[in-house]
């Protein structure tokens, strides 16, 4: 895409005037220099950038930042700073500021694939029933209710009788 | 394990065979896991990243009695090895350049890779010839749910396998699609491409992966999200729309084939001409002339050449395999050259 502004470099800078208004938003797309000249560029500091760039939540991360893990000593402003965790306990020590950003980058909190073998038959038979709802949820939103009935019947089967196919 | 034994062929996934192959050169598949009850890497002292090494290393080996890998420790090997198994897309940039004990556990065939102490403790990657999602995924879970049996791994019941960082957390999977798309670049319709599979949470990447930039037409599409879908419906998406992406390609390629400005032929024989005849060659424009003469091959303008020599003069041009190939280490001014004397001998061969 070119840059709407020069028609010459390649568009970089994407921004959604009144992204709350639906009848009034309009999406701009501009090279980096236009852009700057357009003053829609300013220098971010590096930790604003990681934080822009990672998509953690401004708000849910708020006051969090001296929090630490008492497991692995990792504090949630060196999470933001890093991107990365340092332990399985911060998935639980930082669950207030994740749960946004996960819904964020994944369009979900819930792992509904794969689980370890030894945790048995409850575990599978709850996805697999996550994963018949979702899809059930989808054929009523695109009315197809036939699709759906039949879902909730398997649905039901499973949870009645969970080992039987 | 002898890494010039490497050096001088490609892996099995290159050898421009299995589905789709004259534009989908690979599919691969890769789970992140960490084992349970420890630090992720973020935390580990250089010790524990020892013992984490060694306890994986014993496992590996128990896991795999019938079938062996062959474990490459690279805290040790010297930066042109390690840059080739970079090249060959065994390990990655990041994991070459960490540090303390970290490896790789290698099928001799190429086609599973396991990293040691990348980004988290374990990423298994499954590796295949053209358009092989199903494949790639049926073996790489069973090899993971053996591991699993030995080095039980953390998870949690709501966030899924847990992972260094959160982008890869639930089921830890990365599909990627390595494409060749050189007509729609040629006819400048790849943007448009682009746009529409970044619409439905794919990402879009360069030959090497994550940041990298695209050289030579290839392109990598691969999942976004790792959490809250199916490993089925992960792979689903991407299966569903690389068959368009094919569609696109070969319509570019026959709108092209029917100009009578004659561009295409003009390309394809320009970059051959170029390649036998130069005498100083860089690694970007090695691939880019290598990229069009790949697409000479495929429409049947160039007759005297094969996929699988062109996908072995990809490899054997960059730099560490061109440094292992002649035995020495070359500036990278002096690789320029030998670059291209190498290119001219092989295509003279023919």
């Amino acid at each position: 895409m070119l840059c709407e502004a020069c028609g010459k470099n390649p568009a970089t800078v994407h921004i959604t005037e009144n992204p709350s208004d639906k009848e009034n938003r309009k999406e701009i797309h501009l090279c980096e220099d236009c852009a700057r000249e357009k003053g829609q560029v300013q220098e971010p500091s590096l930790s604003q950038m990681l934080g822009v760039l990672s998509g953690y939540d401004q708000e849910a991360g708020a006051g969090l930042s001296d929090l630490a893990c008492p497991k692995c000593g990792m504090t949630y402003s060196e999470f933001r700073a890093g991107g990365r965790l340092g332990c399985p306990e911060d998935y639980q020590t930082f669950k207030q500021a994740l749960v946004p950003f996960l819904e964020k980058i994944h369009g979900s909190t819930r792992h509904t694939g794969k689980s370890p073998a030894h945790l048995g038959q409850s575990m599978a038979v709850d996805r697999r029933v996550d994963v018949l709802r979702r899809e059930m949820k989808k054929s009523i939103e695109d009315e197809d209710y036939e699709r759906a009935a039949d879902l909730r019947d398997r649905i039901r089967q499973i949870e009645e009788k969970p080992d039987g196919h | 394990m002898d890494i010039d034994r490497l050096a001088g062929h490609v892996g099995e996934w290159l050898r421009g065979e299995g589905d789709e192959a004259d534009i989908v050169i690979s599919t691969r598949v890769r789970l992140a896991r960490n084992i349970d009850g420890r630090h992720f890497l973020t935390k580990a002292t250089l010790e524990q990243k020892g013992e984490i090494e060694t306890v994986i290393r014993k496992r590996l080996d128990e896991v795999s009695k019938s079938d062996p890998f062959e474990y490459i420790p690279l805290a040790h090997l010297n930066e042109v090895d390690r840059t080739l198994l970079v090249e060959r897309h065994l390990i990655s940039k990041e994991l070459s350049e960490g540090t303390g004990e970290r490896g790789l556990a290698l099928y001799p065939n190429e086609t599973v890779s396991i990293m040691i102490n990348e980004e988290d403790h374990l990423r298994i990657q499954v590796f295949r010839s053209g358009f092989e999602l199903n494949s790639a995924w049926e073996q790489v879970d069973k090899l993971d749910s053996l591991i699993e049996q030995k080095l039980p791994y953390s998870f949690n019941n709501h966030f899924g396998y847990l992972a260094a960082c959160p982008t890869n957390v639930g089921t830890g999977l990365r599909a990627s699609v390595m494409l060749h798309l050189p007509a729609l670049v040629l006819t400048k319709q790849i943007e448009k491409v682009f746009r529409a599979v970044t619409k439905i949470n794919l990402a879009v990447r360069g030959l090497y992966g994550e940041g990298t930039q695209a050289s030579g037409n290839f392109y990598q599409i691969s999942n976004q999200a790792t959490l809250g879908k199916t490993e089925d419906e992960l792979l689903r998406n991407i299966a569903d729309v690389v068959p368009q992406i094919i569609k696109y390609e070969r319509r570019a390629r026959e709108s092209l084939q029917l100009e009578k400005e004659k561009r295409l032929d003009d390309k394809v024989w320009r970059s051959q001409g170029i390649l036998k005849t130069a005498r100083r060659l860089s690694s970007s424009e090695a691939l880019e002339l290598l990229s069009h003469l790949r697409l000479g091959v495929n429409m049947g303008i160039i007759k005297n050449n094969s996929l699988q020599h062109i996908n072995e003069l990809v490899l054997f041009t960059q730099p560490a395999h061109l440094q292992k190939m002649l035995r020495k280490q070359l500036t990278p001014a002096e690789r320029d050259v030998a670059r291209a004397d190498f290119v001219r001998e092989k295509l003279g061969e023919l």
